[in-house]
């Protein structure tokens, strides 16, 4: 069983999402990744990571219906959601944290260093 | 009226004929049927004053009444002509009021369409913004292996200019918001001071890097106030990131919050930052909370910058009904004050 913490990765764009995992991996992560919402849940389901980091602005299945699906399923509910997105006005940070999001991002605002820092408190809580 | 001076001289003559027949006869002789006659004539002619003034009150009546029908006929064919006016009018102003529907609409849908523009570009422009930025900083603390001097050097000032970016792109989606009024105010009573720390904390690095003192003055007992923390961060962000951005190497920034205001009414809250920086020319001074406004002192010392943290900050301010002003000597330094309600109407 590999000790590691395991986190998922829903993002769309390639190179955010080798970008974030080379940082993770760096990290000393153990990292899958999804290329959009209905992979996203299925990965999550399947694989059972300690955490998932989730982008909102997602082909076909959107991520405030991944993250719903995932906070009304009792068997993935405890699976914390760092959302990290584009989209950053009120309104979307308040419906991400109504539906359960553990955290939230602006991804230009920050860097990866700090979302490792998010990862890490939550993952130590 | 001719009528009436005929009735008046029947009555006189017939008075007279009937004096002259007395006068020429023997009244007692006169059989009893002439008596009567002379006494109803008698009678006829106590009565014809009261005759004729009725005579004349009838006609004065009727003449008013045969006036007042010719004068409505008229008046009733300038209201015609009136009404026929005003019909035209409304008509014209029909036509006007839809054509104004119609370029109102045309506006709206203008303004909607740019509003969409606008953000979807932004939020468009973050993705490969955070690529780039991440990119940059990886490479700069040696995520993608060791760098020298030189080029840290140059990812440094890369990292910069994507910082300058976003903060533009930050600037533009917020004026969009503010345009469009899609920006929301939540009224939370918040201690300022924690407010204003976690706002300085975020500014350390970068005072630190430039050179530049940052101290926050001790701070008086404050009661709660209620404000939208987000926005206030915001609006404090961008005044200390321009007393930073605008004061050279050894100089100062101080923060004061000020419990002087809270006996005055309104009863209020006062922030100052004071910087020793450039300043603000006199001439420009009234014209620095415009939107897109940079003066030319700021322009030659910082060409970065999109003009709009000031006009942000006053729009915030002034949806807690608060009010913003500053003090400024070109060369010398600047003070902006703040000055926020206890009990703001909200918007």
């Amino acid at each position: 069983m590999d000790s590691k913490p395991h986190i998922l990765i829903i993002e769309d764009d390639e190179f955010l999402r080798a970008l974030t995992a080379k940082r993770l991996e760096k990290e000393g992560f153990k990292v899958s990744a999804a290329v959009d919402g209905e992979s996203g849940l299925a990965a999550v389901a399947e694989l059972r990571p300690t955490l998932v980091l989730l982008d909102l602005l997602l082909p076909g299945v959107n991520g405030f219906e991944v993250l719903e699906r995932l906070k009304t399923n009792p068997e993935l509910k405890a699976i914390p959601v760092i959302v990290f997105s584009n989209l950053g006005e009120r309104a979307d940070i308040e419906k991400a944290q109504q539906l359960g999001a553990d955290d939230f991002l602006i991804k230009a605002n920050f860097t990866l260093d700090d979302v490792m820092v998010k990862i890490n408190n939550k993952l130590k809580v | 009226m001719r009528r009436g001076r005929f009735i008046f001289w029947y009555y006189f003559i017939l008075v007279a004929v009937l004096f002259a027949l007395i006068s020429l006869g023997d009244f007692s002789a006169t059989p009893a049927g002439a008596r009567w006659l002379l006494i109803i004539c008698l009678a006829a002619l106590l009565l014809n004053p009261f005759l004729l003034l009725w005579y004349r009150e009838v006609s004065r009546v009727r003449g008013q009444m045969i006036s007042n029908v010719s004068s409505g006929n008229a008046q009733t064919e300038t209201l015609k002509i009136v009404n026929h006016k005003l019909e035209v009018q409304t008509r014209e102003l029909q036509s006007k009021e839809v054509a104004l529907n119609l370029a109102h609409n045309r506006l709206k849908e203008l303004e909607q369409a740019k509003s969409e523009f606008v953000s979807v570009t932004t939020h468009q422009l973050r993705t490969p913004l955070a690529a780039i930025k991440w990119t940059f900083h990886m490479l700069l603390v040696g995520t993608l292996g060791s760098v020298n001097d030189d080029q840290k050097n140059f990812l440094t000032r890369g990292c910069e200019s994507t910082e300058r970016v976003i903060g533009i792109v930050n600037d533009l989606l917020n004026l969009d918001y503010i345009a469009t009024e899609q920006w929301t105010y939540k009224f939370i009573p918040t201690n300022l001071k924690e407010l204003l720390d976690s706002v300085m904390f975020e500014l350390q690095k970068r005072t630190r890097e430039k050179g530049v003192t940052l101290t926050l003055t001790p701070v008086p007992s404050l009661p709660l106030i209620p404000l939208d923390p987000i926005r206030i961060s915001m609006m404090l962000e961008n005044l200390l990131e321009n007393a930073v951005k605008y004061t050279p190497t050894g100089g100062t920034v101080t923060v004061t919050l000020s419990d002087a205001r809270l006996n005055s009414s309104p009863a209020s809250v006062e922030v100052m930052i004071k910087d020793t920086g450039i300043g603000i020319p006199a001439a420009e001074q009234p014209k620095i909370f415009q939107r897109f406004y940079r003066s030319s002192n700021a322009l030659r010392a910082s060409p970065d910058g999109s003009g709009l943290g000031l006009f942000i900050a006053k729009d915030i301010v002034s949806h807690h009904q608060g009010q913003i002003w500053f003090e400024s000597v070109e060369g010398q330094g600047t003070t902006f004050h703040v000055a926020i309600p206890l009990v703001p109407n909200q918007v």
